[in-house]
């Protein structure tokens, strides 16, 4: 395969040979790797020296994932007990944070180089479905204290002999509430919760397994764009008014195309006598979640939220 | 006789100290915050491009000069552009500077943090 990652003219001495070395060994490039340091060996040294310039860093991602057709990678199956397909409705941005020449970055499997959702996030998903349900319940009760939100959170994971001794375990007993933004209805909401996602004391019972792309190609990364009109005014923090004289400023970033199946993963830790009910709740808390709340980045403008297949 | 830790840290130190108080102070922290995880993201040389390219960002700017300074001192190594040194190297090299740079950064962000304030900007 003769692909753009191999042809390095540029770059000095041994890093930029030994570079194409290992490259040529490879059938599919780590895009991971590809994205965050070996395209840099494009640029010549004056260009690095210089300045590396985003626009000219995104042209040369772009061309070289189009290129890349005969990319091949195995997508791991995980074994586990309950799975379930859904597909990106929007473009999906995960791991913005991360540092990267483009300003955003983007999450790539540390070894199968794909992109991936990780089983923490996930997880984290469904717990803050389950406990914005249970706050919606009981608002009332908690209007009296400071940060309610934090506050319930803290009892739901507290250990054993707070949680018997705080007078909301006894509200919440044999009270049926229904999750948010569904019909779907959980009995003693905060056992379950204590169950599912773990306390100060015991791990959760459920296991969130990362969530990987059915396939993947590198041409489903899609370059996307953001363009802040009035960049003036943001970081003069309103001094000077927003106005259609300034000029746009251009920011590339990498997502995932819309359409993208991803396998989400259950499984349950075998801790005491299995119950299907429990890793059934975990199933939908989490699917209303995704369908509802979606992950990653800019998830306001739609992006990150899933749909059925 | 002092140790390399103690060395580098008391170094590090030393450029921390040097931003204190400045304009610039508030930059510099949380751009020595991010600099250890952009080196093991992006790579050394990455990251030096990066920093290059903000040089109208005075932060930036001595993050970098902090960097060639401690290779002058700590590494015995004149390096007038950082990336034509560390582009040059061999790749046994290159990974050796890049886990010495790394642990520089380190403590630039540890005492950086210790030492110098976040101050909210009052609207």
């Amino acid at each position: 395969m003769k692909s753009r990652l191999n042809s390095f003219s540029e770059l000095p001495a041994g890093f930029k040979r030994q570079l194409s070395e290992l490259l040529s060994k490879a059938k599919s490039p780590h895009i991971g790797l590809v994205f965050y340091k070996v395209l840099v060996s494009k640029f010549t040294e004056d260009e690095l020296e210089n300045g590396l310039k985003a626009e000219r860093f995104a042209r040369e991602l772009d061309a070289t994932l189009k290129e890349l057709t005969d990319y091949r990678v195995n997508i791991p199956k995980l074994p586990c007990k309950k799975s379930f397909e859904l597909k990106t409705a929007y473009r999906l941005a995960i791991g913005m944070g991360y540092p990267s020449l483009l300003e955003n970055g983007f999450l790539f499997h540390h070894t199968y180089g794909i992109p991936y959702i990780p089983g923490e996030t996930l997880k984290g998903l469904a717990r803050h479905v389950l406990l914005l349900s249970i706050y919606e319940e009981i608002k009332e009760k908690l209007a009296s204290t400071q940060e309610p939100l934090n506050y319930l959170d803290k009892y739901l994971s507290s250990t054993e002999e707070e949680f018997s001794k705080n007078s909301l375990t006894e509200t919440l007993d044999r009270t049926e509430i229904s999750i948010i933004l569904s019909d779907y209805k959980i009995r003693e909401p905060h056992r379950v919760f204590r169950r599912i996602f773990g306390t100060q004391e015991k791990r959760g019972e459920v296991i969130f397994l990362d969530a990987f792309p059915k396939k993947f190609n590198p041409q489903d990364l899609e370059l996307d764009i953001m363009n802040p009109h009035y960049a003036g005014y943001y970081t003069e923090k309103g001094k000077n008014p927003p106005g259609d004289w300034e000029n746009p400023v251009p920011i590339k970033f990498l997502t995932l195309k819309k359409g993208t199946t991803f396998v989400f993963c259950l499984d349950y830790e075998p801790l005491g006598e299995e119950e299907p009910e429990l890793l059934e709740h975990a199933y939908n808390l989490l699917r209303i979640g995704l369908e509802n709340l979606g992950v990653g980045g800019k998830k306001a403008k739609g992006y990150g939220w899933f749909e059925a297949v | 006789m002092k140790s390399k830790l103690q060395e580098i840290a008391s170094f590090a130190y030393d450029c921390v100290m040097e931003v204190k108080n400045k304009s610039f102070e508030k930059d510099y922290l949380s751009h020595a915050r991010k600099l250890p995880s952009m080196i093991v993201h992006n790579g050394l040389l990455t990251t030096c491009a990066f920093i290059r390219s903000k040089q109208n960002d005075d932060g930036w700017k001595k993050i970098e000069e902090h960097i060639k300074r401690y290779m002058k001192e700590i590494e015995n190594k004149e390096v007038d552009s950082l990336v034509k040194f560390f582009s040059g190297l061999d790749l046994k090299e290159y990974r050796l500077y890049t886990r010495k740079v790394l642990y520089f950064a380190q403590w630039l962000k540890r005492v950086a943090e210790g030492e110098l304030k976040y101050e909210e900007q009052a609207e």
